[in-house]
C-alpha cells in the first residue's frame, strides 16, 4: 500500500511536470494563471483523487514553471517580473552566439536553488519561524525601505560629453526621472488593478496577468520589432565556460534573494534577486545569470515549501493559496514527501530546459525575428483576451505603454514592479489610495 | 561599500536609535509608533544611508567644471592627444598657479561595446603614459582579442615639466559609461597633487552634511520625540554611509568646507569586495533582527547569558548589552570567521596571490566604484 502511494506521488510529480513543462514553453503564460482550471477541475472530481496527489501535481507544475518560463524570455524575448532582469544578459548571449550557455547558467542555478531548499529549508525550520514572526510586525516599512532602495540605487547611465553643468544635470536626470515615472505609473496601475480591476468578475482572479504581460513581455516584443533585431546562428558548446566561484557565488546570492522574494510579501523574484546581486557584490553576467536562476526557482518554489514548513505553514503565492482551498498541511511526513516532490521536479525540469534550449538554439535563427516576434505577441494577445475579456486586452496596452517609457528611455525597467510592490505596501502601511482615486 | 552594505547599515542605525530612544522616552514610545501605528522612521536611516553617493553621481559629478575634454572616436584613436593633454594640463596647473579639470571620455561603439585605453603617471620620470587597448564587450568587460592596435600606434608619451604627486601609480583604464576625471591641484611646495575622479568623497561625503541633512526629521515630525529620533537617524545614518567608507583605502572629506582635501581610509579592505560587502550585509542584518526582537512586546528569541546571569528586560541596558555580544559571538562572528578562513584557505591552494600596492589598490577601488555604481 505504501509502496503503491509513494509511486504513485512520484508519477503525479512527473505528470505536474510534464504539464508544467510544455504549458511553461507558451510565452507570456503564467503556471498561475492556468493552476486556477486545474483547481476548478480537480474540486469537480475531488472525491476520486487524493488531495496530496493533486498537491504533488501542482507542485510538479510551479516547478517546472520556475525552470522551463526561461526558455520563452530568452529565446522569444517575452520574459516575465522576474526574467526581465536576465533579459539584457541572456540577450546579449544570444547575439553573440551563446544563448545555450545562458540557459545552462539559469539553470545550474535553478538546480542549486532546488537543492538549497530541499537542504536548507528544513534544516533552518526554527529560525525561519522565529524570523517571520519578528518581521510580520514589522513588514510595512522592510517593503517601504525595498522601494526607498529601488528608487535610490539607480544613477544616471550617461557618457560624460556636457556642454556645461546644466545640460550634464539635464541628461543625466532625464533616465532617472523616466523611471520615476514609469514607477509612478506603474504604481497607479497596481493600485487600480488591487481595488477595482477592470477585468470582469468572472476572471477576477487572473487580474494580474493583463498588467504583468503589457509591463514585461509585450513591451520587450514591441522594442524588437521597432529595432534591428537577429538572431545569429547559435553555438553549441559541450561544456560551458564558467568558473566555480562565479556558480558558487551566484547561487548562494540567488538562493539568499528568493528567499527574501519568498518571506516578504510583495517583493517578487526578481527584487529579491537584484537586491542580492547588490548585497553579494556581485560582478559579470555569468554569475548575475546563475543567481537569477536560483533567485527564481527559490522564490517560486520555496515559497511552497514554507507553506508546507511545520513551524510556519507560511501562505505566500497562488499556489499556497489555491492549495489551502482544499488542503491544510499538518505533518512533518507531508513536508518531506512536497521536499521530495520539488527536488524530483527539479532535477527533472533541468533536463527539459536543457534539451528545449539545444532544440530552440538550433531552429531559432532559421526562423524569421520579425515574424517570430509578431507570432508571440498574436499568442499573448489572444491569451490575455482568453484570461481576461477585452478588457484585459485594454490594460494590457496601458501596461504595454508603460513598460516602454523605461525602455526608450534607457532607465531601470525594474520600476514596473512598482505594479506589485506599491498597492502592497500601502495595504500593509495602512494607506488606502483607493478612495482618493474614487475606486471605492 | 556597494550601495546596498550603505543602505542596510542605515537601516541598523536607525534600529539601534530606535532602540535607545525607546529606553529614552519609556512605554515603548517609538517602537509602537513603528509597528502599530505603522510610521516608516526607520526608513530614513537607509535613505540617508546611501545618499551621499545619490549626491556625489546624480549631482556632484555634473557639476565639475573640465578645462579640457579628450573624446576620442574609434577611427580616429591618437594616444598623442591623451597624453599630451594631460602634460600640458599638469604644467598648467603649475605655470598659472590653479586648479586644471581634465576630463577622459570613453571611446564607444556599439550599446554593449567599448574601446578601452589606459593613463598611467610616471612621476619620476615626469611622463604621461597612454595606451590605446582592445574593444570590450559589456559589464563584463571581455575583450576582443583581434582589436588590439599595432605598439607604434596604440601607444604614446608626453613629458611635463612639473614635480607631481600622484597617489594612483597603478594603470587607470578608460572604458566603460561615463569616463573619469582628474583634477591638477597646485601645492604650496610648489608641485601639483593630482585627484583622480575629484567630484567623489568631497563634500558629499562629509560629517558636515549630516549635520546640515539632520533637522529634516524636525520638519517630518516636528520637535517631538520622533522627531527628535529622526534626527538622530538621519545624522548617524549619514555618518554611517562615511563610516563604512573609512574602511576602504580612498577615505573621505570629513569637515567642508574647513577641509579640502579627503582623509584616507583605514584600509581594511577595498569597497567592492564581495567578501566584505556580504559580511557587512550578514551583520547588518542579523543587527536588524536582534533589535526588532529586543524592541518587540514579546522576545521571540532569547540569549543564554542573560538567562545566566538572571537578566530580563527590565534592567534593559544590561539585559540588552549582554544579550547583543552573546548574539555576536554566537551567530554573527562564528559564520564570518569560517567564511574568511575557507576563502583564506582556499586561494591559498589555489595560488591566488591579490596583494596589491596601496596606491594599486585604491586605484581600483575608485574604478571600481566609478564602474560599479552606475551597473
Amino acid at each position: 500500500m505504501m509502496l503503491t502511494y509513494l509511486l504513485m506521488c512520484i508519477l503525479f510529480v512527473l505528470l505536474g511536470t510534464l504539464v508544467g513543462s510544455a504549458l511553461s514553453m507558451l510565452p507570456g503564460l503564467h503556471v498561475y494563471n492556468v493552476i486556477g482550471f486545474f483547481l476548478l477541475f480537480y474540486f469537480t472530481m475531488g472525491l476520486v483523487l487524493d488531495p496530496m496527489l493533486m498537491v504533488l501535481m501542482l507542485i510538479g507544475m510551479l516547478v517546472s514553471y520556475a525552470f522551463v518560463f526561461t526558455i520563452p524570455s530568452i529565446y522569444f524575448s517575452a520574459p516575465d517580473d522576474s526574467t526581465m532582469f536576465v533579459l539584457m544578459p541572456s540577450q546579449r548571449y544570444l547575439k553573440e552566439k551563446k544563448g545555450h550557455e545562458a540557459v545552462v547558467l539559469i539553470a545550474t542555478g535553478a538546480l542549486i536553488g532546488v537543492m538549497a531548499i530541499t537542504i536548507f529549508v528544513p534544516i533552518f525550520m526554527g529560525v525561519l519561524g522565529v524570523v517571520w514572526d519578528l518581521a510580520i510586525s514589522n513588514i510595512h516599512w522592510i517593503i517601504g525601505a525595498v522601494i526607498a532602495f529601488m528608487l535610490l540605487s539607480e544613477f544616471p547611465k550617461d557618457f560624460g560629453r556636457h556642454k556645461n553643468p546644466l545640460h550634464g544635470l539635464k541628461e543625466a536626470w532625464k533616465t532617472i526621472l523616466a523611471g520615476y515615472l514609469t514607477f509612478f505609473l506603474a504604481g497607479l496601475l497596481g493600485v487600480i488593478t488591487f481595488s477595482k480591476t477592470l477585468i470582469p468578475a468572472g476572471h477576477a482572479f487572473q487580474s494580474l496577468m493583463a498588467p504583468l504581460i503589457g509591463l514585461f513581455a509585450t513591451s520587450s516584443i514591441i522594442l524588437n520589432l521597432i529595432s534591428k533585431y537577429e538572431i545569429p546562428e547559435q553555438n553549441m558548446p559541450k561544456s560551458v565556460d564558467v568558473r566555480p566561484r562565479e556558480i558558487v557565488h551566484g547561487s548562494v546570492a540567488g538562493s539568499v534573494g528568493g528567499l527574501f522574494a519568498a518571506f516578504i510579501p510583495a517583493v517578487t523574484a526578481g527584487v529579491g534577486g537584484y537586491m542580492s546581486s547588490h548585497a553579494f557584490a556581485q560582478q559579470g553576467d555569468k554569475s548575475f545569470l546563475v543567481s537569477m536562476g536560483a533567485s527564481r526557482v527559490v522564490y517560486y518554489v520555496g515559497a511552497i515549501a514554507l507553506f508546507f514548513l511545520p513551524t510556519l505553514h507560511l501562505r505566500r503565492g497562488a499556489l499556497a493559496m489555491g492549495i489551502n482551498l482544499f488542503f491544510t498541511p499538518e505533518t512533518v511526513q507531508q513536508f518531506y514527501l512536497v521536499d521530495a516532490g520539488i527536488a524530483l521536479a527539479g532535477v527533472i525540469s533541468f533536463f527539459v530546459v536543457i534539451y528545449a534550449s539545444k532544440f530552440l538554439a538550433r531552429y531559432i535563427p532559421k526562423v524569421n525575428p520579425k515574424t517570430l516576434n509578431i507570432v508571440v505577441l498574436v499568442i499573448l494577445i489572444i491569451l490575455v483576451y482568453l484570461m481576461t475579456s477585452w478588457q484585459g486586452l485594454i490594460i494590457m496596452s496601458i501596461a504595454t505603454a508603460i513598460g516602454l517609457v523605461p525602455v526608450l528611455f534607457n532607465s531601470r525597467r525594474s520600476h514596473c514592479l512598482a505594479v506589485i510592490l506599491v498597492p502592497i505596501w500601502l495595504n500593509m502601511a495602512g494607506i488606502s489610495l483607493a478612495p482618493l482615486l474614487g475606486l471605492w | 561599500m556597494k550601495g546596498f552594505a550603505h543602505f542596510l547599515a542605515g537601516l541598523t542605525t536607525a534600529t539601534f536609535i530606535v532602540v535607545i530612544a525607546n529606553q529614552f522616552y519609556g512605554n515603548n514610545m517609538i517602537a509602537d509608533a513603528i509597528v502599530q501605528n505603522k510610521v516608516l522612521i526607520i526608513i530614513l536611516g537607509g535613505i540617508f544611508g546611501i545618499l551621499p553617493d545619490t549626491i556625489d553621481f546624480r549631482f556632484a559629478k555634473y557639476l565639475q567644471r573640465h578645462d579640457y575634454e579628450v573624446d576620442m572616436v574609434e577611427w580616429d584613436l591618437n594616444p598623442h592627444k591623451v597624453a599630451d593633454t594631460l602634460a600640458k594640463a599638469i604644467d598648467q596647473a603649475h605655470d598659472e598657479n590653479r586648479e586644471v579639470n581634465v576630463m577622459l571620455h570613453t571611446v564607444k561603439i556599439s550599446s554593449d561595446q567599448w574601446r578601452q585605453y589606459t593613463v598611467q603617471f610616471d612621476t619620476e620620470n615626469k611622463k604621461v603614459l597612454c595606451d590605446i587597448g582592445p574593444i570590450i564587450s559589456g559589464f563584463e568587460k571581455r575583450p576582443y582579442i583581434n582589436t588590439y592596435l599595432p605598439k607604434e600606434k596604440a601607444h604614446a608619451e608626453a613629458s611635463f615639466k612639473a614635480d607631481l604627486k600622484y597617489n594612483y601609480d597603478a594603470v587607470t583604464h578608460v572604458d566603460i559609461l561615463s569616463g573619469p576625471d582628474f583634477s591638477f591641484f597646485p601645492e604650496k611646495d610648489g608641485s601639483v597633487r593630482a585627484d583622480f575622479i575629484p567630484w567623489h568623497r568631497r563634500w558629499g561625503h562629509s560629517v558636515t552634511m549630516g549635520i546640515l541633512f539632520a533637522p529634516i526629521g524636525f520638519m517630518l515630525f516636528g520637535f517631538t520625540p520622533l522627531g527628535w529620533t529622526a534626527f538622530w537617524i538621519i545624522m548617524l545614518g549619514y555618518w554611517s554611509h562615511i563610516l563604512t567608507d573609512h574602511f576602504g583605502l580612498m577615505g573621505s572629506n570629513m569637515f567642508p568646507p574647513f577641509t579640502t582635501r579627503r582623509v584616507p581610509g583605514f584600509k581594511v579592505t577595498r569597497s567592492m569586495s564581495p567578501l566584505a560587502n556580504i559580511f557587512t550585509n550578514y551583520t547588518n542584518v542579523l543587527l536588524i533582527i536582534f533589535n526588532m526582537n529586543a524592541w518587540s512586546h514579546v522576545q521571540y528569541f532569547t540569549m543564554p547569558w542573560a538567562t545566566m546571569l538572571n537578566l530580563t528586560t527590565e534592567r534593559y541596558a544590561e539585559w540588552y548589552i549582554v544579550s547583543l555580544l552573546n548574539y555576536i559571538i554566537y551567530y554573527i562572528l562564528p559564520p564570518i570567521l569560517v567564511a574568511y578562513f575557507a576563502v583564506v584557505w582556499w586561494r591559498k591552494r589555489k595560488g591566488i596571490t591579490e596583494e596589491l600596492s596601496d596606491k594599486e589598490a585604491r586605484t581600483k577601488e575608485q574604478l571600481e566604484e566609478v564602474g560599479g555604481i552606475n551597473v
